[in-house]
């Protein structure tokens, strides 16, 4: 007993004497920037107008309360015939930690449209800066979002000048039920969209590369895999922030799954060619399960209690036991399989190398069918009426696909590299993350097209729906 | 009402000194945190959160009344340094203590690690210690204490020209502290694994090596596993032909050696079949098909009921094990609405060789109930056979105890002072070829095999599997689609008939306009065993899906199918329709209807069953504003031919109060043998940046022979800083 207290007195003195030793500087640039905290700015305008308004951003500028202007190139265009009923993401930067006060813009031309004819606009401020105020706290490593409402018909005035009329509004959380969390590893965020209005409406910081996301059944909790900070945090989606934080990992989590009693989480460990089990009782990490190489999507049968390990450098499934934590067997398929869904009591897997879907029954553990000829199919999701969707790499599609028949039904063009996929079956809509574009395609399932998009942070990676 | 007053303040007094002593134990970690970031560079990253939940839990059933308070605290205290850009220090220090009524359970665990990154490779090495049940905080733990060390060095190389090497190793303690360990083991793991890809080749290596120490029964296992594997993806002809396969060895070997005890390990034998029939001579009889009780699904019901009095005796349940094979345990699987006296029941277990004649091997055996896995675990003599079946002889008088699920077990026993060897040799193949014809033809072939060797029993199993497509679809005209399919499936496998399924696909989809599609599906199958005819199916499916108006979708979905079976010589036709109609009242009120049938009838030489049920549900969904919804379901699923129903009403609001404070709802009933009532409630609330509190409260309610309550309130009040 008193060894174990010897051991943790040591070793919380060794963490304060760790501290004293920051006395020493390494000047290293990059690394101050990441200490710092990512922001991101969203803009958005009323749905119908007039006129329609453009103009073009050559930098911001940020006042700390010590009085200092931070500038950041930026170089868009901001139009809003292209904001109508869509948010717009501005930018994504990276501040130091500290208070923020003003917002300055440099305008470096505007333009107005009426009845298909453009007109310039004279910038009202000759120096194209307009500033406005607002209140922002950086933390170190945090993320943070506002939103700017754009009034474009009242940013001309006198009909020939330009000053543009924003409202800023700073984050805000909403029903529980409604949101959609992705993950964006390059920018260590949980980006939080409302799905009634299918527009961001915060962002969470979380570790470093964020990347396999799940929810409670009950919807009281999110979980996210922060590759690599090795742990993973534990999201209150009530409040939108992180209450706690599991660590004492060993390996770099990827994918996570979820046992159907919320007991247990299960994270997929590529380093190491196994997976983590994690008592979610005590938020303590239990044990680990090795399976095949190379371990990427993960998902858990609660009707039969297993977990199934797609092994994408060995080309197979395994099958563990959620009881036991055993290894049961391992069934080849297709080359670097991608993603897996249980569907109708049979498994689904993609391997866009092959461009196949391997069908396995869980009875017997066995491929019972292969469907060929998808254009790279990469995720897969059960849906309304018997179908299933599939993203397709290849082409940028979303493919309504009837599993029986393995036919494909219909097409839908989505963003570049369409990946995972989120259903919300009450508002029936279909929710495509675009790896490449970094946005959300919405479709919707009732009139099969894309209702919009929603632009979110760099890299993203998995997405959750709260129902 | 005195008395509730005096309970509730006393559970209220216990809960405000609990939270003291958090609050005190979380002032300590404030301190301590302060005073390391207050010196800290500003580079470092310390993180630090704490949790305390209180949970209350009350039972009444049977006249009887249970509570049940669990208190949690949770602490956590995390800190990253950089030595260099290079070069990251980790520590982590988890605390943990639960009070649930008289027992007491903690676990501290401390955690180092140190993290090397850069362009070259990625390596780490790290060490934690796992405390459990040790005294903490004051608090003495009920249970004996227990201890985990782990340590592990990994190298992960990042050049991409070369190949990509990952090398880990582990060593793992695991040990309790009594006078004669019960638990005191070590594991040594190592592995390597070499991945390189060259052209359209890919090549992997990997070895592991794993020593587990037993000191509790002095015995070490030591394995070796060698795996190896070439894959190639290649495309022809401009995409036209496209080819891909895999090859897979493993190699493992498994040395155990024992010292003063025996060492037995269990293993679950593969069912190849379920086996039913409600019997009261069950020493005769054969026993039906029921696929069901052997498909790994160990949550629905099978429809075997095992309980209620005499009707629910003599169940006899079995399986199928394909070829006589040694077993000793049986387990059942079952669900149940309401709790039930394991005790009372009585198993005897039979085996049989040919599913006819059955011999008693116990009436009354050994058995143990775990109400955490709903399972009966039934253990008798070591018996070599096919066939087996348990027999419910006696059993608990509440009804609805419904099996779910049965596996039979047989255990490896390892003698005292022997060295045994056991290697398994496993070669895997995958190859898939694709040929796109034209744009309207395509060929498809793929074989999978897998071969497997054991030593020193010399068991081999072989299977191969070999899956030929011709697809060629057809756009008749603009507004007709239609498709055509050919597809055989060739499975063989060692002790089992060859099976051979040939179908035949015609599929068409017609969109007359944007608002209305339907799809016509006919396809005919035959399945042969051994290359006999066993079964024929054919099935029509019909699915329209019409957007009626702006506002008004309606899917339809009606399908018809035929078997033969030749070996029983039934016919089963089932019919089923499935409709949903959507429709959007208001801006803010949509609705759906759902309705779906099915019709069975199966007819043999001896026998006729017909099947008739429904499922009819309604569901209002109302979201007059961003921050409140409510969803309301009504459901009916009725036996046509038994004339019985069951209904279901769900009720949830969702109701965003303030920024800080939302609240969630959610009523039901459920009326059937019993009638269930759900409801739940649920309140989270953002004291400030750092601390949050959540509230909820669940109380259910099942009226069947027995009324039984059960309310629960939790509530967690988080800190993070």
């Amino acid at each position: 007993m008193w060894l174990v207290r010897k051991k943790i007195i040591l070793f919380m003195w060794t963490i304060c004497v760790l501290n004293c030793t920051g006395c020493l500087e390494f000047p290293v640039q990059n690394f101050q920037a990441n200490r710092g905290g990512v922001v991101f700015m969203y803009i958005s305008c009323q749905p119908k107008l007039n006129l329609d308004v453009s103009f073009e951003i050559s930098a911001l500028s940020f006042m700390n309360s010590r009085g200092e202007w931070i500038k950041i190139s930026l170089n868009k265009v901001v139009d809003s015939k292209q904001l109508r009923n869509k948010q717009f993401k501005l930018a994504e930067i990276s501040l130091p930690p500290g208070r923020y006060h003003k917002l300055k813009l440099e305008v470096k031309r505007a333009k107005k449209t009426r009845k298909n004819k453009t007109y310039s606009l004279a910038l009202a401020n000759p120096s194209g800066e307009y500033e406005l105020s607002f209140d922002l706290d950086i933390l170190p490593q945090s993320s943070n979002v506002f939103f700017l409402d754009w009034y474009p018909e009242a940013s001309v005035v006198h009909k020939y000048l330009f000053k543009p009329k924003f409202n800023i509004c700073n984050s805000s959380n909403g029903l529980k039920n409604l949101l959609l969390y992705v993950t964006c590893s390059a920018s260590n965020s949980v980006l939080v969209i409302n799905r009634q209005e299918d527009k961001v409406v915060d962002v969470i910081g979380v570790g470093n590369a964020p990347k396999g996301i799940v929810a409670n059944p009950d919807g009281r909790k999110v979980y996210v895999a922060n590759f690599d900070s090795k742990d993973i945090s534990v999201l209150d989606p009530t409040l939108n922030k992180v209450i706690t934080t599991i660590s004492n990992f060993d390996y770099s989590p990827l994918d996570l799954a979820l046992s159907k009693d919320g007991r247990w989480l299960y994270a997929t460990n590529p380093e190491a060619n196994c997976i983590s089990v994690i008592d979610l009782g005590a938020n303590v990490f239990c044990q680990s399960i090795h399976v095949g190489n190379d371990p990427g999507a993960i998902a858990y049968d609660p009707l039969r209690q297993k977990l199934y390990v797609l092994n994408r450098g060995d080309n197979s499934i395994s099958v563990v036991d959620a009881s036991s934590f055993q290894l049961e067997t391992t069934i080849m398929v297709g080359l670097k399989p991608m993603d897996l869904n249980i569907f109708e009591d049979k498994l689904y897997i993609t391997s866009p190398d092959t461009n196949n879907i391997f069908v396995v029954d869980l009875t017997s553990y066995t491929v019972e069918k292969i469907i060929y000829g998808l254009a790279q199919p990469t995720g897969i999701i059960g849906g309304l009426f018997g179908n299933m969707y599939l993203s397709l790499e290849a082409t940028n599609e979303v493919a309504f696909w009837d599993p029986g028949m393995g036919i494909t039904l219909r097409n839908i063009s989505v963003g570049s590299s369409p990946e995972k996929l989120a259903l919300d079956s009450s508002r029936r809509k279909l929710y495509v993350l675009n790896r490449n574009s970094e946005d959300i395609s919405v479709i919707d399932l009732n009139q099969e097209t894309v209702k919009t998009s929603i632009q979110i942070g760099k890299d993203p990676y998995d997405l959750v729906i709260l129902n | 009402m005195e008395k509730f007053v005096q309970k509730v303040s006393f559970k209220l007094l216990q809960l405000g000194y609990k939270s003291i002593q958090f609050l005190f134990y979380l002032n300590i970690f404030i301190v301590f945190f302060i005073i390391s970031r207050g010196i800290s560079y500003a580079k470092d990253s310390i993180k630090s959160s704490a949790q305390l939940s209180y949970n209350l839990t009350e039972t009444k059933a049977g006249g009887k009344k249970e509570s049940s308070q669990q208190v949690i605290q949770r602490y956590n205290l995390g800190l990253i340094k950089s030595i260099t850009p290079k070069l990251t220090f980790f520590s982590d220090l988890s605390v943990f203590v639960k009070e649930e009524n008289d027992e007491k359970s903690t676990f501290v665990s401390p955690n180092l690690r140190l993290n090397v990154n850069n362009e070259y490779f990625d390596g780490s090495t790290g060490y934690r210690l796992t405390e459990k049940e040790i005294e903490i905080f004051g608090i003495k733990p009920n249970k004996d204490r227990y201890t985990n060390e782990f340590w592990n060095m990994k190298l992960t190389t990042k050049i991409k020209k070369y190949p990509k090497l990952k090398l880990n190793y582990s060593e793992a303690k695991s040990y309790d502290h009594l006078d004669e360990h019960q638990t005191n083991n070590k594991r040594k793991e190592f592995s390597l694994d070499l991945d390189y890809g060259w052209s359209f080749l890919n090549f992997n290596y990997g070895y592991r090596k794993d020593i587990v120490n037993n000191y509790v029964t002095e015995s070490k296992q030591m394995t070796d596993t060698n795996k190896g594997g070439i894959a190639f993806h290649k495309t022809f002809k401009n995409k036209q032909i496209t080819t891909s396969g895999s090859y897979v060895f493993t190699h493992t070997k498994i040395k155990t050696t024992t010292q003063g005890e025996d060492v037995s390990v269990e293993e679950m034998q593969r069912s190849y079949g379920g086996l039913y029939e409600k019997d009261t001579t069950p020493d005769t009889g054969s026993l039906n098909t029921y696929s069901s009780l052997v498909d790994g699904n160990k949550v629905t019901s099978t429809g075997i009921d095992i309980g209620g009095g005499s009707a629910g005796t003599y169940q006899n349940i079995g399986l199928d094990l394909n070829s006589p094979i040694e077993i000793e345990q049986i387990r059942v699987y079952v669900s149940s609405s309401s709790s039930f006296d394991a005790g009372s029941f009585n198993w005897s277990v039979y085996y049989s060789n040919d599913n006819l004649n059955w011999t008693l091997i116990i009436n009354t055996a050994d058995f143990t109930y775990d109400p955490d896995k709903n399972m009966f675990e039934i253990s008798f003599t070591k018996t070599k056979a096919r066939y087996f079946k348990v027999v419910d002889i006696n059993n608990d008088i509440i009804p609805g105890i419904y099996v779910t699920e049965i596996e039979a077990y047989s255990k490896t026993v390892y003698p005292a002072f022997s060295t045994t060897i056991e290697e398994t040799l496993s070669q895997k193949i995958q190859f898939s070829l694709g040929y796109k014809l034209t744009d309207w033809c395509r060929l498809h072939y793929s074989f999978l095999q897998n071969q497997k060797q054991t030593k020193p029993d010399g068991k081999r199993n072989s299977s191969q599997s070999h899956f030929f497509t011709a697809r060629v679809k057809k756009d008749i005209n603009k507004h007709l689609l239609s498709w055509a399919e050919y597809r055989r499936s060739w499975k063989i496998e060692t002790d089992i008939p060859d099976i051979v399924t040939d179908t035949y696909l015609v599929h068409f989809r017609f969109i007359p306009i944007k608002q209305l599609a339907s799809d016509l599906s006919l396809k005919y199958s035959e399945l042969k065993e051994d290359y006999k005819l066993n079964s024929r199916t054919t099935t029509v499916l019909l699915k329209t899906q019409a957007n009626i108006r702006e506002g008004i979708d309606l899917n339809v979905s009606g399908k018809v199918t035929h078997l033969d079976k030749m070996e029983n010589e039934s016919v089963t036709d089932t019919q089923f329709i499935d409709s949903t109609l959507w429709v959007k009242l208001t801006r803010t009120l949509t609705s759906e209807f759902t309705y779906n049938r099915q019709w069975t009838i199966t007819r043999s030489s001896t026998s006729k069953t017909k099947g008739d049920t429904s499922s009819t549900m309604i569901t209002l969904y109302w979201r007059p504003s961003g921050e409140f919804n409510l969803r309301a379901t009504y459901g009916i699923n009725r036996d046509e031919l038994k004339g019985t129903q069951t209904t279901q009403q769900k009720y949830s609001l969702n109701w965003f109060i303030s920024k800080k404070v939302q609240t969630n709802m959610n009523y039901s009933i459920d009326k059937g043998d019993s009638l269930r009532y759900k409801y739940s409630f649920n309140l989270s609330w953002n004291l400030s940046r750092t601390f949050s509190l959540s509230c909820s409260y669940d109380w259910t309610r099942i009226e069947a022979e027995e009324v039984a309550e059960i309310q629960s309130l939790n509530t967690v009040l988080s800190a993070r800083f």
